[in-house]
């Protein structure tokens, strides 16, 4: 039982609500109320003291957990590219786990130790506990990449599948503090492949969600890995040296199976080496779609025919290739609203000096490509970046951008003298109308420091209405960060219950309206890179007093408008799905 | 000797202009005429040497002399003799007219300009003059004048092979298509003439450099199988049709000549460049190294099989080639120029910006050095450096489009372009100007204009630079999202396949280069 719930406002109202106060707030209010000199000094102290945007918490919350990419002088490419984290409520105490994917050995880069994920149980008190080897998580299977985490079977716990290769693995959550490898079961094996990036969505809206994954390049352990150097220094081959593999689309079948469906849907014609996927419903029509992020390979933006079908749209869209017709090495990627017109934009991580793009979706073909206007350009010009994700960081009610770099090429610095191998995180502040500036500098100690990041979940895993991040690194431990700064604004938390949609309510389109602003959001499947996130929405909500409500729009994914008044902000509500009768 | 020159020499030698007080002289001179008209010219120069010496201000022998000289090919005696007849008798117009025809022989031809200029403003009819004026402009470089001067006089600009080639060269180079076909007819009508085949050799090859293709093509088929100088028109001719993009032409058109007996490292050049553009590396090799075997003495035959090794990778073999290059040409700035590309392409940046350096030293009358050291900025991430080389480059060399566009193209591809797109416009515009055929320039020009949403001009520019170069898949790509912009599909389907096949085809190279050893 979760000390800090509040009981149940108004059980047989449409809209159920439980207040959820924050750590910080309860230490706030009993502070105020002179009794905090009871509480850890520490924890008072720590409040006082001016604080970082982020604050770097990893070894605080007691993650000791490291990453292994068995890494050889064989240079497998598969070595430089794993990472997955996924922010989740394992077992509904109404904190945010965390599950880290670890890689895998190599034929020639084996671990000392036996390899484990990992899978962090929240205390709710800032620190975790690795519980992965009694839930049942621990073992590697398979070299992991990420991990798409979704309530598949709506029986109210999430599951996680995980990819990787040459097998995928998919874990239902029993409810009980453990999970069950139900892969062969549910036919979800994708074998054979080297699997990378996987989203949740309900392509058919039958309350089910199924499930698309991203599969990268045709790749074995077996013979030669193909060999490249730099400056005389084998090093890890271009992507190009690899040939692409088509999607798998998995239908659900809502008995605990699922249908491969990639030929009937017409993903299996989409042969390339895909990476990041984020479901979306870009054209406003009510089902979702999918942007896909491909490595030196066209961008897709699968629109949704409704039939089980799906066209691509990317050169429309303009967002398949760059102006020369060349296809960047798109890694991670995200949606969201960013210039305040209700339709979703995109963004998408690339390789040094092709810039990570930014396009703004105009409501017709094609987008714009918003790249340079935004400055996104000039700020990751010499990066190669991976998982990336829209958050609000300072619930301004603008949303902001938290990418995650690392390069593959250890010599790049001999190579290119303005690049560099391990390379800093940034946070992007929205200054509005899609344009971002750097506040790197003022984002804590973690965005002064050089990684080999890879994945990025953005969840707020305190509570505090401020999202928080999580973000993976090659070989390493991963990066726990806990935002400072949203709680200075104030915001509002939707939790959403689908129940003719599907239960975790992933392609719902949120529409808030506040004073005269009118701020959209969704709920995504996949996004970033390799990662899986909180799926409650927070709206930033600037200065807005605490005693002025806010009206929410919810379109649910399968179509049913439910409306939701006088929500009262700075504490997260939980909102069912009104099904007429 | 030039035909012009025949007709004036024969009119001077026929003069008669002495006095009663030189007949001692005027016996030399006679003599020597009537020694020219047999063809005894060393003999008739001595007899007007003599005239000369017995009577120094007799005009007319130094004329005389003169002629005489230039009927041997001895054009600087010949044009001291005529200057000297020009002192004594400046109004003559004969002398100034065939002073001005040696002079137009030794390439003098701004004063061969004058004494025509004078000859016309005091007998505006002498079409003599006006013939020889009309060549004059042509060796000159001022075409349009040179074309309305010959094409005044046409009736006997038809009679001379070589007066045909300077009309038509004149025609071409000033762009007057429209009297290109009259030319074309004359020549049909001669071409059983062995003096004749030669001329439509030349006006072959003419045509080809100025990218008339239809009439290049037209003139090439009148020149006999079996006529020396069908090879040089037919390489010019495949040269354009490669240019052009039609590759397999080209390249039927060598293997043509080559099982003629053709045996030129021109040829197998030109044909590697067709294999090349087919992707055949292998075959693009072997008549790379034929052309190097034909003539190893010549450099220039060394660069294409050096620049394709780099392609696929082969760096090592590169550098061997590019080591013999040294050893034949040591003193040559090209090899320290390919040394640069291989430098480049190894990521050696410092021994790149060297050779590179070390090319200028040797040879400062061109850009390729600092195009060079402004590559290695660029592939090494120093856009500012790279932009900063190709500005002072445009500052030394404001002629060489390649730098405006190497520039623009920098600017455009830099965060910043949003600003920096009139700068670029600029650049490019003077490129075109320099070189209207620079696929590049049009073809940046078309991706600034798509910027803009400027439709027609996009299109107009990209189907330019596709039509300079029909090979390079962006053009197509780019002309592609134009007609999808447009609404156009079909032809945006059409350009984007097209893209599509060559980008697969650009892309097997860049892979090949890639790995060092097979894949699993």
């Amino acid at each position: 039982m979760n000390p800090l719930r509040i009981s149940r406002i108004g059980a047989d109202s449409p809209v159920q609500t439980i207040a959820t106060w924050s750590r910080r707030r309860f230490l706030y209010t009993l502070s105020a109320a002179g009794i905090g000199q009871f509480f850890h000094p520490r924890l008072i102290r720590a409040d006082a003291r001016p604080k970082p945007i982020f604050s770097d918490v990893t070894a605080e919350a007691g993650l000791t957990w490291r990453h292994f990419n068995g890494f050889s002088p064989d240079r497998y490419l598969i070595e430089t590219m794993g990472g997955g984290v996924g922010l989740f409520d394992f077992d509904g105490d109404g904190w945010l786990d965390i599950v880290l994917l670890n890689g895998g050995e190599t034929p020639h880069g084996k671990s000392e130790r036996p390899l484990q994920n990992a899978l962090y149980r929240n205390l709710g008190n800032g620190k975790f506990v690795d519980v992965a080897a009694e839930v049942g998580l621990n073992r590697v299977k398979n070299y992991g990449m990420g991990v798409a985490i979704a309530d598949f079977d709506n029986d109210g716990h999430e599951d996680i599948f995980v990819t990787g290769f040459p097998n995928c693995t998919l874990y239902h959550n029993n409810g009980n503090g453990t999970l069950t490898d139900v892969t062969t079961d549910a036919g979800l094996q994708n074998a054979g492949r080297w699997a990378t990036g996987a989203a949740w969505f309900d392509y058919d809206r039958d309350g089910f969600l199924d499930l698309v994954i991203c599969n990268y390049a045709e790749f074995s352990f077996e013979g030669v890995a193909p060999k490249c150097e730099y400056l005389k220094v084998r090093t890890y081959c271009e992507q190009r040296a690899y040939n692409g593999l088509p999607l798998t689309l998995y239908h659900n079948n809502r008995d605990g199976t699922f249908t491969d469906v990639s030929r009937s849907s017409g993903l299996d014609r989409f042969v390339g080496r895909a990476l990041g996927v984020v479901a979306i419903d870009i054209d406003n029509d009510g089902w979702t779609d999918l942007f896909v992020a491909r490595d030196a390979s066209a961008n897709l933006l699968l629109l949704n025919k409704h039939d089980g079908t799906f066209v691509d749209a990317g050169l429309e869209a303009e967002v398949a290739f760059d102006s020369n017709g060349n296809a960047k090495a798109g890694m991670g990627a995200d949606a969201g609203d960013i210039n305040g017109d209700g339709r979703p934009d995109i963004a998408v991580t690339n390789f040094n000096f092709e810039f990570h793009s930014l396009f703004l979706n105009r409501g017709s073909f094609p987008f714009e490509d918003w790249t340079r206007a935004s400055h996104l350009a000039g700020l990751t010009r010499s990066d190669v970046g991976w998982g990336a994700h829209f958050l609000d960081f300072d619930n301004d009610g603008l949303l902001d951008l938290m990418i995650v770099n690392g390069h593959v090429i250890e010599v790049i610095e001999s190579l290119q003298s303005q690049v560099k191998y391990r390379e800093r995180p940034l946070l992007l502040r929205n200054l509005g109308n899609a344009v971002f500036e750097d506040v790197s500098s003022k984002a804590g100690p973690a965005f002064s420091q050089d990684y080999l990041a890879r994945g990025l979940a953005i969840g707020d895993w305190d509570n505090d209405g401020a999202p928080d991040a999580i973000f993976t690194c090659i070989g390493e431990r991963p990066v726990l960060l806990r935002n400072n700064a949203g709680q200075q604004n104030s915001w509002v938390g939707l939790h959403l219950v689908g129940v003719k949609s599907n239960r975790d309510a992933i392609g719902a389109k949120l529409t808030l309206r506040v004073a005269d602003r009118k701020l959209v959001r969704w709920v995504t499947g996949g996004s970033s890179y390799l990662s899986s996130h909180d799926k409650r929405v927070l709206f930033g909500l600037g200065k807005l007093p605490a005693n002025h409500p806010v009206d929410l729009e919810i379109l649910w994914p399968n179509g049913g408008m439910q409306v939701a008044t006088n929500l009262e902000i700075n504490r997260y509500h939980r909102i069912v799905e009104q099904v007429t009768k | 000797m030039p035909s012009v020159i025949a007709l004036v020499f024969a009119a001077v030698l026929v003069m008669q202009n002495a006095t009663a007080q030189n007949l001692p002289a005027q016996d030399h001179a006679s003599l020597g005429i009537s020694l020219a008209r047999e063809g005894k010219l060393p003999e008739a120069e001595q007899e007007l040497q003599e005239a000369v010496r017995v009577g120094p201000r007799v005009a007319s022998f130094r004329a005389q002399l003169g002629s005489i000289l230039g009927l041997q090919g001895k054009w600087k005696e010949a044009l001291g003799s005529f200057q000297k007849a020009i002192d004594l008798a400046p109004e003559n117009l004969d002398f100034r007219r065939e002073t001005a025809a040696v002079q137009w022989q030794l390439g003098l031809t701004s004063s061969a300009e004058k004494n025509l200029q004078y000859v016309l403003a005091r007998h505006p009819g002498d079409s003599g003059a006006i013939l020889l004026l009309g060549l004059v402009k042509e060796k000159s470089g001022d075409y349009t004048g040179a074309a309305q001067l010959l094409d005044s006089q046409f009736e006997l600009v038809i009679s001379q092979p070589d007066r045909m080639v300077a009309l038509f060269h004149s025609v071409v180079r000033s762009g007057q298509h429209d009297k290109v076909s009259k030319i074309v007819d004359v020549l049909k009508l001669r071409v059983n003439d062995k003096l004749w085949v030669n001329a439509v050799g030349r006006c072959t090859q003419i045509a080809a450099m100025g990218g008339d293709l239809d009439t290049a093509q037209e003139l090439f088929a009148l020149i006999p199988e079996d006529d020396s100088v069908r090879p040089a028109a037919g390489v010019q001719l495949a040269r354009l049709l490669y240019r052009r993009g039609q590759v397999s032409q080209a390249k039927e058109l060598l293997l043509q000549l080559k099982e003629h007996g053709v045996v030129s490292a021109d040829l197998q050049t030109l044909l590697g460049n067709c294999f090349e553009s087919e992707h055949q590396p292998g075959l693009a090799m072997q008549a790379y190294q034929r052309a190097i075997e034909m003539d190893p003495s010549r450099v220039d035959y060394y660069e294409d099989p050096v620049s394709l090794l780099l392609d696929l990778g082969k760096t090592n073999d590169a550098i061997v080639l590019v080591n013999h290059a040294f050893a034949i040409a040591p003193n040559d700035a090209r090899p320290w120029l390919w040394k640069g590309n291989v430098d480049l392409r190894t990521h050696s940046y410092k021994d790149a910006i060297e050779s590179y350096e070390h090319a200028g030293n040797l040879d400062g009358s061109n850009a390729d050095a600092m195009l060079g050291v402004a590559a290695v900025y660029f592939v090494s991430g120093q856009s500012e450096a790279a932009i900063a080389e190709y500005k002072a480059g445009i500052v030394r060399f404001p002629k060489d489009a390649r730098l405006y566009v190497a520039c623009a193209a920098m600017l455009l591809a830099s965060p910043d372009s949003g600003r920096l797109q009139a700068d670029a416009e600029n650049l490019l515009q003077k490129a075109v100007a320099l070189a209207p055929q620079s696929a590049e320039a049009h073809y940046q020009l078309g991706q600034l204009a798509l910027q803009q949403s400027r439709l027609k001009d996009a299109e107009t520019e990209l189907s330019l630079s596709v039509q300079s170069d029909a090979g390079r898949s962006k053009a197509h790509f780019a002309l592609s999202v134009v007609y999808r912009r447009m609404g156009r599909l079909d032809d945006a389907n059409r350009q984007f396949a097209i893209y599509r096949d060559l980008k697969r085809a650009e892309e097997s190279g860049t892979t090949a280069a890639m790995t060092l050893a097979g894949k699993p």
